[in-house]
This record gives C-alpha cells, sequence and structure tokens, in this order.
C-alpha cells in the first residue's frame, strides 16, 4: 500500500514577486535595518564587553566619586560609589538584555503552544482557555509584573519567571488571531483532506504559518520586556546589589541628579535606546515577513 | 438593545473581577514565607504559631478561606496593613485621591496628544507625517521613567520651570496643578501615542474618504466635516481610551516615585519591602476594580454611539 503525503502546499505566487526573492535584509525599511544594526552593536558590545574588559564593574573607590565624563582611565565617568560607569554599562546591558530577551522567549514558545490549544482544541476548550487568559488583562502589565516579582521574592530569576508570566496571555492571543484568520485557508484544508492528523497539521502548516507574524510582535515586545526589566530593577526588585543592571544603576544616580545630570542620565538613556531598537526593527520585521515594500 | 448589551458587559466585567480576585489570593498564598514569621519573628515557638494561624484563619482549606477574605472585601474590610499597622482601606482611600487627580490630567494630555498626533499623521507634506509618525512611535516604547526622568533634570534642575517633586495639596490649584504637570506628562506620553495610533487607523479607514467627499459635496464647512470624521472614529478609539486610562490609574508606579508623588504606586512599592501583602492585595485589587470598570464604560460608550456593536453582541 502507497502511503501518500499531504499534498506539499508551498506559497509561490503564480508569477515570482522579486521584492519577495530578495534577503530579509534587504526588504526591512531603512529604520528597520539601522535598528538591527544598532541592536546588534549594543548587543555585542554587551557579550564581548565584559569578555575583554579588565575593568572591575565592582571595584568602588570613594575617592573618585561621580568623575565626569572623559575622565582619565574612566571615559563615562565613574557612579556615585567610584565604580567605572563605563564597565558597568556593559555589565548592566547584558544582565538587562538576559533579562528581557529570556521571557520574551519563553513566552513565545509557551504562549504559540497555548494558542494552538485555544485556535484548534474546540469551541469549549477555546472558551476555558480565553476566558483564563482574561483574566489577566484585568491588571495593567506593570502592576502585574511588580505583584508577581514581589510575591516570588527578589532576583534575576524571579523577575524572569514574573515577565514570562505577564507576556504568555498577550502572546497566546496574537497567536490564536493569527491562527483564527488561517485556520479555514486552502492549504490548511487540503492537508486536513489528504489525512494529516490535527497535531500534524497544528505543526506542519498552521505553526509555521503563524510564526512570522508572532516573531515580529515578540521581537517588538522585548522593547516592553526591557523597560519592565528596568522599572523593576529601578524600585529594587530586579538582580541584587551589587551586580549591574540598568534600572537598579538608574536608581543608584538618582542622588546625582541635581549635581551631576548628564552622568545621572546615562543609564536612563541606554535603557530608553534599547526599548526603542526592539520595536523599530520588531515593526520593519514584520512587514518584511509579511512580503510587504516599505511604505 | 443598548439594555442587552450594559446587562452582558456586566456580567462579563463582574467575572473578571472575580477572576482578578481569585488571581490575586493565589499569588499571595503561594508566595514563600510563612506571614507568623513576619509577624511573630524567629524566636517563636511552634505553638505560637499555630495559636496565631488559628487565629488569623491560616489553618482553614483555602477555598473557604478564599470566601472569607471576599466577604470581608465585599464589606469594605481589606485587613489590616503590616506595614502601617492601620485597616487597609483608609489607607487606600488617601492614596486614591493623589492617584485620581494624576490619571485624569493625565487623560487630558493623553487627549490631546491623541488628537493631536492623529490628525497630523494624515496631513499633507509628507515630512509633517513622517515626524508625526516617528514621534509617535518613540512616545510608544520610551519608558515612563526615562522620560520623566529626562523632564525632571531638564525642567526642574537645569532650568527649574517646575518643582521637583512632592505634592503641596492645600495651597491653592495652581500649586497643585505645578506639582502634577511634569508627572502627568510623562504618564501620558505611551497611552496618548497608542490613542493616536488608534485614531489614524479610523481615519484611514476607506469609508470615511467617501463620507468626507460627500459630506464636501454637500458644501459643509471644513470643520463640520472633521467634526462628522472624529464622531464616526469614536466607537474605535473609545475602548483604546479606555483601556489607556485604566494603565494610567494603576501604571503610575515608577513615576509616582520618581515625581515622589503619594499615590497608589507609591503605596505598592511601600508594601513591597515589608511583604505587606494585605495592603499590595488591596492596592492591585483596587486597580483591577478601576481598570475594569473603565473598560465597562468606555464599552458602553462605544456601544451607545455605534449602533453595530449592539448587534453584533444581540447576536
Amino acid at each position: 500500500m502507497t502511503v501518500t503525503r499531504p499534498a506539499q502546499v508551498t506559497s509561490t505566487p503564480a508569477r515570482p514577486d522579486r521584492f519577495r526573492r530578495r534577503t530579509l535584509f534587504a526588504r526591512l525599511t531603512p529604520g528597520g535595518r539601522l535598528a538591527l544594526i544598532l541592536i546588534l552593536a549594543l548587543a555585542a558590545v554587551a557579550i564581548v564587553g565584559p569578555l575583554v574588559s579588565h575593568a572591575d564593574p565592582y571595584a568602588a573607590e570613594a575617592g573618585r566619586r561621580l568623575l565626569p565624563i572623559g575622565s582619565d582611565g574612566h571615559p563615562l565617568g565613574t557612579d556615585a560609589e567610584g565604580r567605572d560607569m563605563l564597565t558597568r554599562l556593559m555589565y548592566g546591558m547584558r544582565t538587562s538584555l538576559i533579562a528581557a530577551v529570556t521571557p520574551v522567549l519563553l513566552s513565545l514558545a509557551i504562549g504559540v503552544a497555548v494558542g494552538l490549544l485555544a485556535g484548534l482544541g474546540g469551541r469549549i476548550v477555546n472558551a476555558i482557555v480565553m476566558r483564563l487568559l482574561d483574566v489577566t488583562f484585568a491588571f495593567p502589565a506593570v502592576l502585574l509584573a511588580l505583584f508577581l516579582a514581589t510575591a516570588l521574592g527578589q532576583g534575576l530569576r524571579t523577575t524572569i519567571i514574573a515577565l514570562t508570566a505577564v507576556w504568555i496571555p498577550p502572546t497566546a492571543r496574537i497567536a490564536a488571531g493569527e491562527i483564527a484568520r488561517i485556520r479555514e485557508l486552502d492549504f490548511v484544508t487540503v492537508a486536513r483532506v489528504s489525512g494529516a492528523g490535527p497535531v500534524s497539521v497544528a505543526l506542519r502548516q498552521i505553526t509555521p504559518a503563524i510564526l512570522p507574524g508572532v516573531l515580529a510582535w515578540s521581537t517588538s515586545l522585548v522593547g516592553g520586556s526591557i523597560a519592565i526589566v528596568g522599572g523593576l530593577g529601578f524600585v529594587g526588585l530586579g538582580a541584587p546589589s551589587p551586580q549591574a543592571e540598568l534600572g537598579s544603576m538608574i536608581k543608584d544616580m538618582q542622588s546625582a541628579v541635581y549635581t551631576d545630570a548628564v552622568l545621572a542620565l546615562l543609564p536612563a538613556l541606554v535603557t530608553l535606546l534599547l526599548a526603542l531598537l526592539f520595536p523599530l526593527f520588531g515593526d520593519a520585521l514584520g512587514r518584511a515577513l509579511a512580503g510587504r515594500r516599505p511604505a | 438593545m443598548l439594555a442587552r448589551h450594559i446587562a452582558r458587559r456586566t456580567a462579563e466585567s463582574l467575572v473578571s473581577l472575580a477572576g482578578a480576585a481569585l488571581l490575586v489570593f493565589v499569588v499571595v498564598r503561594a508566595a514563600p514565607g510563612d506571614p507568623t514569621g513576619n509577624l511573630l519573628g524567629p524566636l517563636a515557638t511552634d505553638e505560637q504559631r499555630a495559636v496565631l494561624r488559628a487565629d488569623l484563619g491560616l489553618d482553614k482549606p483555602l477555598l473557604t478561606q478564599f470566601g472569607i477574605w471576599i466577604r470581608n472585601v465585599l464589606h469594605g474590610d481589606f485587613g489590616t496593613s503590616i506595614s502601617q499597622n492601620r485597616p487597609v482601606l483608609p489607607v487606600l482611600g488617601e492614596a486614591l485621591g493623589t492617584t485620581l487627580m494624576l490619571a485624569g490630567l493625565a487623560t487630558v494630555f493623553a487627549l490631546l496628544i491623541g488628537l493631536v498626533l492623529g490628525n497630523l499623521s494624515r496631513r499633507r507634506p509628507r515630512a509633517l507625517r513622517g515626524a508625526a509618525d516617528v514621534t509617535e512611535a518613540v512616545l510608544l516604547s520610551a519608558p515612563q521613567y526615562t522620560v520623566a526622568l529626562i523632564l525632571l533634570i531638564v525642567l526642574c534642575v537645569t532650568i527649574p520651570v517646575f518643582p521637583a517633586g512632592g505634592l503641596i495639596t492645600d495651597a491653592g490649584p495652581s500649586v497643585l496643578l505645578s506639582h502634577l504637570t511634569l508627572p502627568a506628562i510623562a504618564l501620558a506620553l505611551p497611552p496618548g501615542a497608542m490613542i493616536a495610533r488608534s485614531l489614524k487607523t479610523a481615519l484611514a479607514d476607506p469609508g470615511v474618504a467617501e463620507l468626507a467627499a460627500a459630506l464636501q459635496a454637500r458644501g459643509v464647512a471644513p470643520a463640520a466635516v472633521a467634526a462628522h470624521l472624529h464622531r464616526n472614529a469614536l466607537p474605535a478609539v473609545l475602548p483604546v481610551t479606555g483601556l489607556q486610562i485604566g494603565t494610567m490609574l494603576g501604571g503610575a508606579v515608577f513615576i509616582e516615585t520618581i515625581f515622589s508623588l503619594p499615590g497608589l504606586g507609591s503605596l505598592a512599592l511601600q508594601a513591597i519591602g515589608p511583604r505587606d501583602y494585605p495592603l499590595l492585595q488591596g492596592v492591585v485589587l483596587l486597580v483591577a476594580a478601576m481598570f475594569i470598570g473603565v473598560m465597562f464604560v468606555a464599552d458602553v460608550i462605544a456601544a451607545a454611539v455605534d449602533p453595530r456593536i449592539r448587534k453584533a453582541a444581540a447576536r
């Protein structure tokens, strides 16, 4: 007996579109390209910087407190405890990026799984899952993250767990929305009629089709994640002191706001930059993946 | 029709509220650490702990405890704040005033930003449109505490136009306003951008262009045409606005800290250090209730101005 594979369905249009054949990078808007390059550059600094730099982010010197930008041996000055600002910013970016990206990746995996369950599991399962998710939408994200992080206790690990819990419902909702859009399309029906089981359809047809949209959403979400990680650090719930983290560095520099304004703003500006770059890249990525030309 | 829609949304809101209460209760109970440890200190004997646990009702089944807690909350009894050693309800009441003033002023700013940006992004020179879109994207994603810090440093320290923080409520409205303006602006930026985005989308609807052309052809004045178009956009913009007002009511934690305002956000932070769970529970539950309430009101108004929503709900 011959086993017929489900019909191979590709999305090749009748007439190949030259725009679609260009590399993903070439399809990004100029702003999206710039954002991607800056993100990669900052991530490289955050990863490579601490490896090659011999400076100690924890070496505090009382005599060197709040040195201005451009001081000898401290190109970006020192913080309120005399620690080198550039070194701490590199370590801080690394901590913040890890704490912001990990929950987004986890919630991407879990959210898509929940979305598949809701979108393909039948009407009753869908209703139950959606009602459960709705509960978390009764709180502003910041307050929910704060509440969960408090209940779980201080630390980077709890920040990551709390943020994952906060990001799963919106990600699942986006995934469920995408699934509802493509569930009845011809290529899914073809696969189903050809004898593919529900799990096979979910993994082979549905997931690849919704992934571009969800991926773009998750990329943008890293920006919001950076903002909340910084906020939790700012109120003392993130990485424990003296570990460098952008939010806690903003808090540490608050005492210097009136005397050394520019120096006090540095960690806030880095946080602001990171939080802006990811949504900029995410939007461009979404357009490029959907095959839309830059507007 | 509208009555049925309101009844349905009321039921949904109550279910959301009950779910939120359950979530708050479960999270606090699942938190590591025994509340008797905080109250009695490390030297207490197991017997003393057992007595206190029975006293607090912690030895009863979880579901019974939840029932008791909900009944108390419905009677206005949110428990006793551990750090302030007095009932939670009056503590919440004092902070609520500040938060309502701040969120109210921020709502005004957010609506202004939304109206201006949402309209600019349809205007002709292309550069202006681009500038409006970039501004919207930046406002949307900029963490509020970084913006608050920049505003604080530029407008309170470098050029001291505004007072740097705190709240003076008994020196007349102008002093009060000067203390609330900067934090309200910082709080209003992302919500303003969200409102602008929804307004832009609603105005870009192809049907809107036809409506505008038809009105112009009838000789309606440009200002009146604009009014018609905005009225038409209301059902799409209102739910977004409601959601954003809810966010501003509960999400001002960092801004209240930076500007030393004694609102609900500051209260939540005060509760974090000493693990004052009754107080934290009260703040989170109150915010969730306001959040759900604001969205309910926005939704009902949207249904009142848009018959399509009512009909969809009745089906």
